[in-house]
């Protein structure tokens, strides 16, 4: 066995509003194995982005707070760090690329002044020195004329080509660590294709861990090893890929997968639905969180909230039903 | 579905161009956005038409064109024998009992200051088609099919999930019983979830009612799935249509068998057998004109033809048209 090279252990982040508590992540635990591409795929508003947000010091505080948990790193927690040590750790071990690279690149610096300055201020480069890295970085994601397009700036890109320098520049410091928190959903899908093509091929080269955040489970059918869904912050089931397609044992996934249209369906048939609205992280029903969607819910499930429990090699689920049996867990 | 019959809604060389403007003071067309450059195409009676295209190729440009919100630069679009874009002032007024329209945005396509009877009411009000007794039956009555409850009338959209909203704007588009409705990515907006409750709706109401739906959405899936024939636009133009089964079985032009490839799919083992076609390049914009065809720029199969000559939308097999010189000789 590998030792995981970020471990979350029973994160919780908060955010309180004048509404009530929003409990976005809700105690959940997590290992990342060193090289490998995990998938966290659950609806809008499920905690993805608030969970990674959150080990990284990203969480506004307040209204937020990191109520408990940890987030080991090559030995080190990184909740409760010092907010400079963090900043050394962050855009240079773990890296993050985010949906709208509008929000991460500054619209009135160019490229390269954005480039060079983690590659001067993490790794000690000269601006000489970081200024060619830039320009092989950029070469490297598929940037045509780097030299030339460096001294431009971010919206003198598409898109997609914006995208591609968050890549390049999440990359810069060859971290160990990407998190890449819905790199395409703002893209078209052929541009989609390329960007999923080049994180492939970006990851066979330098060996950095992915975290894969996305709503598409098409996109991480192809990308990852391993797969958690989330509902209203709790893990609600974790497998490796290939199991949690062909088997997937938490009503909430085996419903999402039920419900989306295949490009290749053979026949016609009517989709799956899904019964009622999207969780209120709020107001929590009693018992599980699904409940009032679930088609399979009885007794202990209005009553109490499952575990996340080790259900066979490498599966856990978070349900009192075993839904291939029809009846209790 | 009757092909036999003549095309309810016909699409001939539709053209909606765009001027570019430049100047403080004096403004002078420096250009022309091509947003729908050529568009044709007939739509039958009670069958659903797919429009799929990456983002900005023209759908929602060639909807409006349509429903004569954007005022096409050129060509025909009739609706049975009327010509639509020769219409004005009360004759088009009334094509709005035949030809309606949902949006992609169930947020902003709701006045928030209306409550919800009110606004599925507006259209039948604006027909004074009931009084307002009758008017308010309708509108109960209309909540019902769409699967909200008739007593959600007097609140307003603030209070409602964006899938219920969705169902909001389908019961007012419903009101005056059209032939015609226009989707414009009515479930992009959505959450995952809430997705198949909508296009399980939208089917069961064309069961019921049986209208004709141009259905717009960039997610082939989507597409595929609720469309009799699929239109596969790029840059302003068609450039394959064909039943959805055969675009999807036998797709002809490069620029499809791409965008087929490009779609992921939720089943791991298929995943890692299939074979990505992966462009090159971007989009180029519609501003600018380039002899030949549009797609040449990033054509994986580009002969030296495509550079010089533009390719024609012409049917290749029964029913199956496709736009390239790799299918049409030359
Ligand atoms: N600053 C904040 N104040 C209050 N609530 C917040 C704040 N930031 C996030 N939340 C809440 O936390 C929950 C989780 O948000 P998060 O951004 O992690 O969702 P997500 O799963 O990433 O969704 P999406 O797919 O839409 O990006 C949401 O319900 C959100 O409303
Ligand atoms: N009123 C307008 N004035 C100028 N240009 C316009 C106008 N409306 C649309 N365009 C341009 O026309 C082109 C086609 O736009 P359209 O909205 O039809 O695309 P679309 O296929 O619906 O894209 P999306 O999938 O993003 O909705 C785009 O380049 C757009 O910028
Ligand atoms: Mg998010
Ligand atoms: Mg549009």
């Amino acid at each position: 066995m590998t030792e995981p090279i970020l471990s979350i252990k029973n994160l919780q982040t908060q955010f309180h509003t004048t509404d009530g508590v929003v409990r976005a992540v809700d105690g959940i635990s997590f290992d990342l194995d060193p090289g490998t591409t995990l998938g966290i795929v659950g609806e809008s508003g499920c905690g993805k982005s608030v969970t990674h947000m959150s080990f990284l010091g990203l969480i506004p505080q307040p209204p937020g707070k990191i109520a408990g948990g940890e987030a080991m790193f090559k030995g080190r927690n990184l909740i409760g760090m010092a907010k400079s040590e963090l900043r050394k750790i962050r855009g240079n071990e773990i890296a993050v690329i985010f949906q709208d690279p509008m929000t991460s690149l500054n619209p009135f610096l160019k490229i390269s002044r954005q480039m060079t300055e983690g590659l001067e201020i993490h790794k000690g480069f000269s601006h000489k020195d970081a200024l060619a890295k830039a320009v092989a970085l950029l070469d490297s994601v598929g940037i045509p004329s780097p030299d030339k397009r460096i001294n431009d700036y971010p919206h003198q890109f598409s898109g997609g080509m914006r995208q591609r320098v968050m890549i390049a520049m999440a990359l810069s410091c060859s971290p160990s660590i990407l998190i890449a928190d819905e790199p395409t959903t703002a893209l078209d899908v052929t541009i989609q294709a390329q960007i999923l093509d080049l994180l492939k091929k970006l990851q066979s080269e330098t060996g950095a861990a992915i975290m894969l955040i996305t709503h598409d489970l098409g996109v991480v059918a192809g990308m990852t090893e391993k797969i958690i869904v989330m509902y209203a912050g709790k893990i609600v089931e974790k497998a490796d890929t290939s199991s949690l397609f062909s088997r997937p044992l938490h009503p909430y996934t085996f419903a999402l997968l039920k419900s989306l249209p295949r490009l290749d369906a053979r026949e016609k048939e009517k989709l799956y639905s899904i019964a009622g609205l999207p969780p209120d992280l709020i107001h929590n029903p009693k018992g599980c969180k699904f409940n009032p969607r679930c088609a399979f819910a009885t007794g202990k499930c209005f009553e109490e909230e499952p575990e996340l429990v080790e259900v066979g090699p490498g599966r856990r689920v978070a349900c009192w039903i075993d839904i291939e049996k029809g009846g209790a867990r | 579905m009757n092909k036999n019959n003549s095309p309810l809604l016909s699409l001939k060389d539709v053209k909606v161009h765009f001027p570019i403007q430049a100047g403080l003071l004096i403004k002078k067309n420096i250009g022309y956005i091509r947003a729908v450059n050529g568009v044709s195409f007939d739509l039958f009676k009670g069958e659903t038409l797919g429009l799929v295209g990456e983002s900005g190729c023209g759908k929602s440009t060639t909807a409006k064109a349509i429903l004569q919100l954007n005022r096409p630069t050129s060509g025909s679009i009739k609706l049975e024998d009327t010509e639509l874009t020769k219409l004005r002032g009360e004759p088009l007024r009334q094509i709005y009992k035949r030809l309606q329209v949902i949006y992609q945005d169930p947020y902003a396509s709701l006045n928030p200051r209306m409550t919800v009877g009110q606004i599925v009411g507006e259209p039948i009000m604006c027909f004074k088609l009931l009084d307002s007794r009758a008017r308010r039956g309708r509108v109960e009555e209309l909540l019902e099919i769409v699967g909200l409850d008739p007593r959600f009338l007097n609140r307003y959209p603030h209070e409602f999930s964006g899938g219920q909203r969705q169902r909001i704007g389908i019961a007012r588009a419903l009101a005056l019983d059209p032939e015609i409705v226009i989707c414009d990515e009515p479930v992009s907006a959505l959450d995952v979830s809430i997705r198949a409750q909508i296009i399980n709706l939208l089917e069961e109401l064309q069961e019921k009612f049986g209208f004709s739906y141009i259905f717009i959405a960039h997610d082939l899936s989507v597409v595929k799935h609720i469309s009799n024939r699929v239109a596969v636009m790029y840059l302003g133009k068609i450039v394959e249509l064909a039943p959805a089964e055969t675009i999807y079985d036998t797709p002809l032009h490069p620029y499809t068998r791409a965008l087929l490839s490009a779609i992921p799919i939720p089943d791991p083992a298929v995943e890692s057998k299939r074979k990505r076609i992966i462009l090159k390049g971007d989009v180029p914009g519609p501003d600018k004109v380039y002899p030949g065809c549009d797609f040449a720029s990033r054509c994986p199969k580009k002969m030296d033809v495509c550079d010089r000559e533009t390719p024609q939308l012409s049917e290749v097999a029964p029913g199956h048209f496709a736009s390239c010189f790799l299918c049409n000789g030359k």
